[in-house]
């Protein structure tokens, strides 16, 4: 079996997926779901990375111009 | 009274160890709630976003899994004014918290992203050509609504090879659909430790027969995604 072909811990790759399982699934409490900074949503957050991938943003209609 | 920031739920009685510290190096410590402990840092408002606060949030829910116990992580930035509040919440919410925590024991995620080599070079998300004759725009219309459907279509059926692999090896699967610019589907599956080799194996056995894809494994992670 090539690596090429099941590619395990790509950084890249786990990084989106570490991105994705923090910031958009687990256990809610507190009925306030972090989604935006400043009036900033969060997949408009540049940092040293974007804070959420562009699949969930679209699952949500967070991208401007999207979904409307 | 301050707030707290919450990380992970466990079982009743489970603690983190001394010194443990979450986002903003503030220390971890617990709060049992009937049957219940909750992982939390004292923190006076929600965190601010940046990755380092993100990933200071995961190695909390990392270091709350042993081979023993397997908690339940919770998404970041969940602060609550007071610990009342939290008292509050978890006692509405805990019969649906302590099944949870029944399902993941034993278990971990594994994330399945499974990309073609080729992504479409027009994909569904595209734009339509504008100033094309009224006809032109709805075959647009229709091409695209085919392409969608037939993206779909194709990511449903890998899932289903996969869990047909992979279903004696697995508790629960999560899936949804990717954009075509991101992919075809991810998935997640839930496997108990001893089968995490054979889970492997399975999925190695169906990406062979996939020349065309890549499937990206990620993990074991924490149970994000079988937290309800």
């Amino acid at each position: 079996m090539s690596d090429d072909i099941l590619q395990v811990g790509t950084s890249d790759v786990t990084l989106i997926e570490l991105v994705n399982r923090v910031l958009d699934r687990g256990v809610i409490v507190s009925g306030d779901i972090l989604i935006s900074v400043a009036g900033i949503d969060l997949v408009y957050l540049g940092l040293e990375l974007c804070l959420t991938s562009i699949e969930t943003a679209r699952q949500r209609n967070l991208m401007k111009g999207e979904g409307s | 009274m301050s707030g707290v920031l919450l990380y992970c739920i466990a079982p009743a009685g489970f603690a983190p160890q001394n010194m443990l510290e979450g986002v903003g190096r503030a220390r971890v410590r617990a709060i049992d709630v009937d049957g219940l402990t909750a992982w939390v840092t004292t923190a006076d408002r929600a965190p601010d976003v940046h990755i380092d606060a993100v990933r200071a949030h995961h190695a909390v829910v990392e270091a709350s899994i042993t081979d023993d116990v397997t908690t339940l992580p919770v998404r970041f930035g969940q602060w609550l004014e007071s610990e009342n509040v939290l008292r509050t919440r978890l006692l509405a919410s805990r019969a649906e918290h302590q099944k949870a925590l029944g399902l993941v024991q034993g278990a971990l995620e594994f994330g399945v992203r499974v990309i073609p080599l080729e992504m479409a070079a027009q994909s569904a998300g595209g734009h339509l050509e504008t100033g094309s004759s009224g006809r032109e725009y709805m075959g647009q219309l229709v091409t695209r609504a085919n392409e969608k459907r037939a993206h779909a279509r194709r990511g449903e059926e890998i899932a289903a090879e996969l869990r047909s692999a992979v279903g004696t090896h697995m508790v629960q699967e999560r899936s949804e659909p990717l954009d075509p610019d991101a992919g075809l589907v991810s998935i997640a599956h839930l496997v108990r430790r001893p089968d995490f080799t054979a889970y492997k194996a399975a999925l190695q056995t169906v990406s062979s027969r996939h020349a065309d894809t890549r499937f990206h494994l990620s993990g074991p992670w924490p149970p994000y995604s079988f937290t309800t």
